[in-house]
């Protein structure tokens, strides 16, 4: 059985319906398709939202007074954690796959559990640099350090809080393909941040 | 229908409160949006009142405001902080409370879903939600008028720092301007909920046979609009959340260094308030586009039903559509020629300005072609969609002068702009607005629309608006600079001008109290009008296809199947002089 369900849990993104219209009606395929279109629609909000940042960034970098500032080596154990939880979401969907209840559990509990421990390392890592004397004021760059993993976290803890639904509601045989196709919604949303993350890295670590 | 459906739909329709308040139906919503949105229309024209007041009359004493208003109007007379506090207001709660929300809040979710044959939008609840965060926008924006000492925010409604980054800078930038950057929050969160649905909706949910390039212009436009929408609103968020660091975390991304306020230097460093221009403008350039396009396609659709003519080339005004959606992302700049930007950057702005003017001007040709030998039958909304047009040409021959750098800089600031951006983006789709109210009422309400009062109400604001308006070009040709409490004591030279500005105040006085004709038709007929048929205007779109007013639910199940395009009109061969989207191509000869 898991072998057939694989087969046909592969999702069409078909542009339309072959006849004109879109692919529509109560059918499986089509409430995914409308997913993915809401989804994407939203990475490319966020996306523009990132991209008004850096623009900011470019621009107020060049005002004269923007010093490097403390970064604490914290931080690539923190994107570390951040990229393994990535690694982690896709074995509990393997699991989902191959039809292992605890497995796709114990997986996507672990992967709650990293995005945790990011969002802990974020704050721990505000804390050092407080520590070092850099606040939000004190200049550009430390503004920017703060907002931007400020706004990261915000949209990170969203993502969290879509793991814990996931994690208490979708387990449930007979709607395994559903099941199947939140896990992978949640998983787009998380690799995006984890990707999103990697560019705020390089960005606040190299202007 | 049998009885036995009969019931089976009656136990659908939900009790009062999830019908008409917590609504997820995509038409109760709809209609949430417009009367909202008229609401806030009313408050922002009594605003525009009081500015003309001010200004024609500066300084004069009207002891009915005074009694009114004690703190507003100490003796009578505005105060400066008040009448900067109103042009603020009047602008933020007219382009986004009222134009955004009306055109795409309001006949967005009424419209889409019926024009593409859906029964409701991809997100019902999102769909609800959005209104009830654009409610709390507005409310919050309005409450600062009674809850924020010092005022609601005063630094004009593109909010340029230092003035709306410093709390002590004046009276409105202390506590309003941190309600304004909360409401327009509320206001962007609803508009991308908004947006994600419409995009959505029109790629996934078209009924059988509704390809893409047999959608009304209507719904193509609101489709390029929640696009645009969608992109453009990010940077504005960006925008606010620095703005609200800068102002209440001691922050520096706007403010420059050597800042004096009440003579004691400020210590924020190397902040740059055109960074602020930038991302403001990033999204209000193609915020213009948003109220434009939609009022454009229902100017399309209004145009081809009364003129008993199929649009004049419908894959060029979809070409134009998406050619202006586009191009709307790159020619913010011309907002900021005089901010001292390259002038080689200047030039590209100039460019890519002028050369929006050609998808626009193919549209006025095709709106031209389509009346060109047509039976026109001048009812209220062909009224309005046809001052739409001469609106529309209006304010773009007069933005060919401000996108041009060298004009502009003369230009930049004054009555000129204030005329265009009337003209072409308020008064045009304003007019927009009102051709699609007068025509889609009858599917809102299943009434009529007076047509004796829609008629009145046309006209009187058709010439009261070009006489408002049009004026004030020789205002900003002579020089005269826009938010100016006292145009006569402070600037001699603008007193020879000062008739001008009494003829304009009271031209729109009367523009004003002619939009109370307006609101007494839409409530009036909403109880008394003339019952509407299914298709009063013999109209091509699926939603004519529906009873009216329509029913709960759009199609329950049954959707219709799409046979062409919705401009088959005075089509050769058939009976009747229209073709409605589900009639077959062998039936066309024979039933219609």
């Amino acid at each position: 059985m898991p072998a057939s369900v694989l087969k046909s849990t592969k999702p069409p993104i078909p542009i339309d319906g072959g006849d004109g219209s879109s692919p529509r009606g109560d059918d499986f395929y089509y409430k995914e398709h409308v997913k993915w279109i809401g989804l994407w629609l939203f990475l490319s909000a966020v996306i523009m939202l990132f991209a008004a940042f850096t623009s900011a960034v470019i621009i107020r970098r060049e005002s004269g007074d923007w010093k490097p500032i403390y970064f604490p080596s914290f931080l690539l154990l923190n994107t570390m954690i951040l990229i393994i939880s990535s690694f982690t979401f896709e074995i509990s969907k393997r699991k989902l796959r191959s039809l292992q209840e605890h497995g796709y559990h114990f997986w996507l509990g672990i992967t709650v559990v990293l995005g945790f421990a990011f969002l802990g390392g974020q704050i721990y890592v505000w804390k050092l640099m407080e520590g070092q004397g850099y606040f939000l004021p004190t200049n550009p760059h430390a503004s920017f350090f703060y907002l931007l993993t400020c706004l990261h976290g915000l949209h990170l803890l969203g993502g969290i809080l879509w793991l814990v639904f996931l994690f208490f509601g979708t387990w449930q045989i007979k709607n395994f393909k559903s099941s199947l196709t939140s896990a992978r919604l949640a998983s787009t949303y998380w690799h995006f941040l984890t990707f999103l993350w990697i560019y705020l890295y390089c960005l606040l670590r190299i202007v | 229908m049998t009885v036995d459906k009969q019931v089976e739909r009656h136990h659908k329709i939900p009790g009062f409160w999830q019908h008409y308040i917590f609504s997820t139906n995509h038409k109760v919503i709809g209609i949430q949006y417009l009367i909202t949105a008229f609401a806030s229309a009313l408050i922002a024209a009594g605003m525009a009142m009081l500015i003309r007041l001010e200004i024609a009359w500066p300084e004069h004493s009207w002891p009915i405001l005074g009694t009114l208003f004690p703190g507003a109007f100490p003796g009578g007379v505005m105060r400066p902080e008040v009448y900067a506090a109103l042009f603020t207001m009047h602008g933020t709660l007219m382009v986004f409370f009222f134009l955004s929300a009306a055109l795409v809040g309001g006949f967005g979710n009424f419209l889409i879903p019926l024009q593409i044959g859906a029964d409701d939008m991809a997100f019902p609840f999102l769909n609800m939600l959005s209104y009830w965060v654009y409610l709390t926008g507005l409310l919050v924006m309005l409450s600062s008028f009674f809850f924020s000492p010092g005022g609601p925010a005063s630094a004009g409604w593109t909010s340029y720092p230092p003035l709306s980054a410093l709390k002590t800078a004046i009276a409105g930038s202390d506590w309003g301007q941190s309600f304004w950057i909360v409401g327009m929050a509320f206001f962007i969160i609803s508009f991308t909920m908004g947006g994600l649905n419409f995009v959505t909706t029109v790629l996934s949910m078209r009924t059988r046979g509704m390809h893409m390039m047999r959608l009304p212009l209507t719904t193509w436009a609101l489709f390029t609009t929640a696009a645009v929408g969608i992109l453009a609103f990010p940077a504005l968020t960006a925008a606010v959340v620095m703005l609200f660091l800068d102002r209440h975390f001691g922050t520096s991304f706007f403010l420059p260094s050597g800042l004096y306020v009440a003579g004691k230097l400020l210590p924020n460093k190397g902040g740059s308030p055109l960074l602020w221009q930038h991302l403001f403008w990033f999204l209000g350039h193609p915020e213009v586009y948003i109220v434009m396009l939609p009022a454009m396609g229902f100017t399309s659709d209004i145009l081809s039903t009364f003129c008993r003519k199929p649009i004049f080339g419908y894959p060029a005004m979809v070409g134009s559509i998406l050619a202006i959606g586009s191009l709307s992302f790159i020619v913010w700049g011309h907002h900021m020629f005089v901010s001292g930007m390259n002038p080689y950057l200047g030039l590209f702005f100039d460019i890519t300005t002028l050369i929006i003017a050609v998808p626009s001007a193919i549209k006025t040709f095709n709106w031209m072609a389509t009346l060109w030998e047509a039976k026109i039958q001048l009812r209220t909304p062909m009224l309005f969609a046809l001052a739409f047009v001469s609106l529309f040409v209006t304010g773009g021959l007069s933005g060919i002068f401000l996108a041009m750098a060298p004009a502009d800089i003369q230009l930049h600031d004054t009555y000129f702009v204030i005329s265009h951006f009337h003209f072409i983006m308020a008064g045009a789709s304003l007019f927009g607005i009102f051709a699609a109210t007068n025509f889609w009422f009858p599917k809102m309400f299943g009434r009529m629309m007076n047509e004796t009062l829609g008629k009145f109400h046309f006209w009187i604001t058709f010439i009261t608006y070009y006489c408002t308006f049009f004026p004030m070009m020789f205002l900003g040709l002579h020089g005269e600079m826009r938010r100016l409490y006292d145009p006569v004591q402070y600037y001699t030279m603008f007193k020879s001008l000062q008739p001008i500005n009494v003829f304009i105040s009271i031209n729109a006085f009367a523009l004003g109290a002619a939009q109370l004709v307006f609101v007494f038709n839409f409530f009036w007929s909403m109880l008394r009008g003339e019952k509407a048929s299914a298709n009063p205007w013999n109209a091509n779109g699926l939603e004519w296809t529906l009873s009216s007013p329509l029913p709960y639910e759009n199609w329950e199940g049954n959707s219709p199947e799409v046979q062409r395009w919705p401009y088959d009109y005075s089509y050769p061969g058939a009976a009747k002089d229209y073709l409605p989207q589900v009639v077959p191509e062998q039936a066309a000869a024979g039933n219609y």
